[in-house]
């Protein structure tokens, strides 16, 4: 009785090879499909490289050279209303600005003149003021850099560097 | 003492065949997922050098899948082109 071949094997004749075979093909098949998806997502990069190089960024006014003492700071909008940047008098008499996003949750970050250092906040980020490189906290990336040009009485803003 | 079933020694040799494809597709999407994270990282830091080499390298991988898709759906025919 007990040599004689389960009902069941009879009724269903599927092999563990020959099943696994099928479930592994099918599923190489989809994983060709994430990779046609993976490449197509590079390309969105590429896409948004080539839109950015289109997009020219405005040369904008952003404050007056006497407006701003040595250890200051002033806010500002650049390059649309929508993006919040500052604008920094070092101790040292240089002037430097950025996003004022933080790099890592968006934030926005404050200048303390005392360390000549944009801390965040929300997770006790800490950034440079004269380079923008991260200092300590949770950010992974510096702040994303505005050019200035200082004019005799005017601070401009021209462009975002590595843009 | 069981007697090996010519059938079944086919079906053994198609389980190892993609067995190895799939590793060979799964190691490839691997890389490509390293360099989509890589543009990305890139992307956000407001940079876009690596862009163009991540995208190129990522499609001749995804070439590569579909040169090995290929010999994945000829499995089934029981043939394989040399
Ligand atoms: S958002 Fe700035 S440290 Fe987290």
């Amino acid at each position: 009785m007990s040599d004689k071949t389960p009902t069941w094997k009879t009724d269903f004749p599927i092999e563990a090879t020959t099943d696994n075979y099928v479930s592994r093909r099918e599923f190489t098949r989809f994983l060709v499909l994430v990779s046609g998806a993976a490449a197509t997502g590079s390309g969105y990069f590429v896409i948004e490289k080539f839109a950015a190089n289109r997009e020219a960024y405005p040369t904008a006014v952003v404050a007056l050279t006497s407006e701003l003492a040595p250890g200051h700071a002033k806010l500002f909008n650049y390059p649309t209303e929508n993006d919040p940047a500052i604008l920094i008098h070092l101790n040292n008499g240089g002037y430097v600005a950025y996003r004022q996003r933080c790099t890592h949750l968006s934030c926005p970050v404050n200048y303390r003149q005392d360390s000549d250092q944009l801390k965040c906040p929300c997770h006790n980020g800490v950034f440079d003021a004269a380079t923008g490189a991260v200092l300590g906290g949770p950010p992974r990336r510096p702040l994303p850099r505005i050019m200035i040009r200082v004019g005799q009485d005017r601070i401009y803003a021209l462009g975002i560097q590595g843009s | 003492m069981r007697r090996i079933n010519p059938i079944h020694a086919r079906q053994e040799q198609k389980l190892q065949a993609i067995s190895a494809l799939m590793l060979m597709v799964m190691v490839l999407l691997l890389i490509q997922l390293w360099l989509l994270t890589l543009a990305q990282q890139e992307y956000l830091a407001e940079k876009s050098t690596l862009a163009v080499p991540t995208f190129l390298a990522s499609v001749g991988c995804f070439l590569i899948n579909l040169w090995l898709l290929h010999y994945v759906n000829n499995l089934d025919k029981g043939e394989t082109k040399k």
